[in-house]
């Protein structure tokens, strides 16, 4: 099947309809209410650790949320519907597994890091802003996509979070990234869904502020 | 641009009703309901020329307000004649959605069912059967197709061999968005296939260079996939420019309906399969397979109409 594989176009990836792709958050938060308080708790701990310069377990709380968001939505409700997204949630439990390893690594640095505002503006919009796109964009407000519930703003918070971080970036951020890339922005051309878009258009700007710390950093 | 049918393909239309010959070269076929039906080649029996696809539109899951819907629309496909229903086991749960809606409907026994194999694993072709078989919740498929050539010289010999048991009535092979037109012209001549499937629209006419005149001549009935692109020919005509007053000469009071009846007015194609999510397109759609039909001439100045837009 491999061989045939790169004979499909994009569109043949998602064998859904728009239509049907914004039913799955619908049924995913019917699915797992009440427990949109803890992910927002989670959410908001892990942001203000973050922001206040103590992000070591930031890593562990956001595995919690990949693990969830891999679980419930690409291997519990999507796969049915996409062969494909059972492999982006053994991808997204992956990420969720090393970012918890990454998370022992944090908890032996010591002190508090400097504010990334960069960061923490990504994540406080992956947490808050992220979830009112769906509903002004005319989806129905039962579809909100929550951190660590949904995917996407799962992936932007990650990307804010990540950005954050003393150590370990270069282990834990090119799944989000790819995530951004590979599957949010075509899945938004292939639904004309342009909040894919906007996932993208979060990954390169955290590409951006990764690299520009990163030559930062070398000549200081 | 003229084709020729073949001389098998006429003789079994001859046995399968009235040849309207007014407005139609070829073999067509007027149902008591005033459907238009064209004869499957190897075996003369009559198909409507709309069928019903169900590539992404079917493929709802277990999601119970959506599977309602594509019953809705289902039981629209069936008021309005339909019969022939193509469905895949790539189309995620669109097989189980078909199933749950014909049993709603009571329509198990009403319908041509066209299916596929798609695994790779040349010794699975029954299983895969099977498997799509419980989707549907019926014993046996009326078509069998190898979906996109995959592993197809696996597939086939086994495909004849459960044709020549009774356990399926047809066998073909797919393509779409035009993969692979070279190995399919090859498997055309050399392999005894009662069906073809493959991509052919007003935007799309590859397959009129070689597959559908080679159809045409090897006896194979032809069902066109893709019939608006996806939806966009769609988007790209309906609502944004008129429909020419000549339309009216072919009984076409829409888009989709102009795009329909130049594909299945092609003399080589048996039928198209459009898929659509809501009731009134598909009433839209089934239109396309009532009243004339556009001859070759009527089928050049469409496609003039169309590419002055």
């Amino acid at each position: 099947m491999t061989n045939t594989l790169f004979t499909y176009a994009l569109v043949d990836l998602f064998p859904v309809t728009a239509e049907v792709y914004a039913r799955l958050f619908v049924r995913l938060n019917e699915a797992v209410w009440p427990a949109h308080g803890v992910a927002l708790a989670v959410g908001i701990a892990a942001l203000f650790l973050a922001c206040s310069g103590r992000p070591r377990a930031v890593p562990a709380l956001l595995a919690l949320a990949w693990f969830w968001a891999g679980y419930a939505f690409y291997i519990d409700l999507y796969a049915h519907l996409n062969w494909a997204a059972w492999w982006v949630g053994v991808v997204f439990i992956g990420q969720a597994i090393v970012l918890l390893a990454c998370s022992l690594g944090q908890r032996r640095a010591q002190g508090r890091t400097a504010l990334n505002p960069v960061g923490c503006g990504i994540a406080a919009f992956g947490l808050f802003v992220w979830p009112l796109l769906g509903p002004l964009m005319g989806r129905p407000w039962a579809g909100i996509e929550l951190f660590g519930i949904a995917p996407a703003p799962t992936v932007v918070v990650t990307l804010g979070l990540l950005l954050t971080l003393p150590r370990y970036r270069l282990l834990v951020l090119p799944v989000p990234l790819l995530w951004s890339f590979v599957v949010a922005v075509p899945t938004a051309m292939a639904l004309n869904d342009p909040d894919g878009y906007a996932a993208g258009a979060i990954a390169v700007l955290v590409v951006a502020a990764w690299v520009t710390r990163a030559v930062r950093g070398r000549s200081d | 641009m003229s084709y020729r049918c073949s001389r098998r393909a006429l003789l079994a239309g001859v046995a399968g009703g009235l040849v309207s010959a007014s407005v139609w070269p070829w073999p067509a076929w007027a149902s008591p309901a005033g459907l238009v039906t064209k004869p499957i080649p190897s075996s003369g029996e009559a198909l409507p020329v709309i069928g019903m696809g169900t590539w992404r539109t079917f493929n709802v899951g277990d999601d119970q307000m959506l599977r309602d819907a594509r019953t809705r629309v289902l039981r629209a496909f069936l008021d309005g004649g339909g019969q022939v229903i193509d469905s895949s086991p790539m189309y995620g749960s669109s097989q189980a959605v078909v199933g749950y809606g014909l049993e709603q409907l009571g329509a198990s026994g009403r319908v041509f069912s066209a299916e596929k194999v798609w695994t790779s694993d040349g010794d699975e072709t029954r299983e895969d059967i099977a498997a799509s078989a419980d989707e549907w919740r019926t014993r046996r498929f009326d078509l069998m197709q190898v979906h996109n050539l995959l592993a197809w010289q696996s597939h086939l010999p086994t495909l004849r061999a459960m044709k020549d048991a009774g356990e399926v009535r047809y066998i073909g092979i797919t393509t779409s968005d035009g993969r692979r037109h070279g190995e399919f012209e090859r498997i055309m001549k050399s392999e005894p296939v009662d069906f073809i499937q493959l991509t052919y629209n007003m935007i799309d006419r590859e397959a009129e260079n070689r597959l559908l005149p080679l159809a045409a001549e090897r006896g194979i009935a032809v069902m066109v996939n893709r019939p608006f692109r996806g939806g966009s020919l769609v988007d790209r005509f309906q609502g944004r420019h008129p429909l020419p007053e000549w339309a009216a000469e072919i009984g076409c009071r829409n888009w989709p309906q102009f795009l329909l009846k130049f594909i299945v007015s092609h003399p080589a194609v048996t039928c198209a399969i459009p898929a659509t999510t809501r009731v009134e397109h598909m009433r839209e759609d089934m239109g396309a397979a009532r009243g004339p039909m556009p001859d070759a001439g009527m089928r050049r100045r469409m496609l003039d109409y169309v590419a002055s837009l």
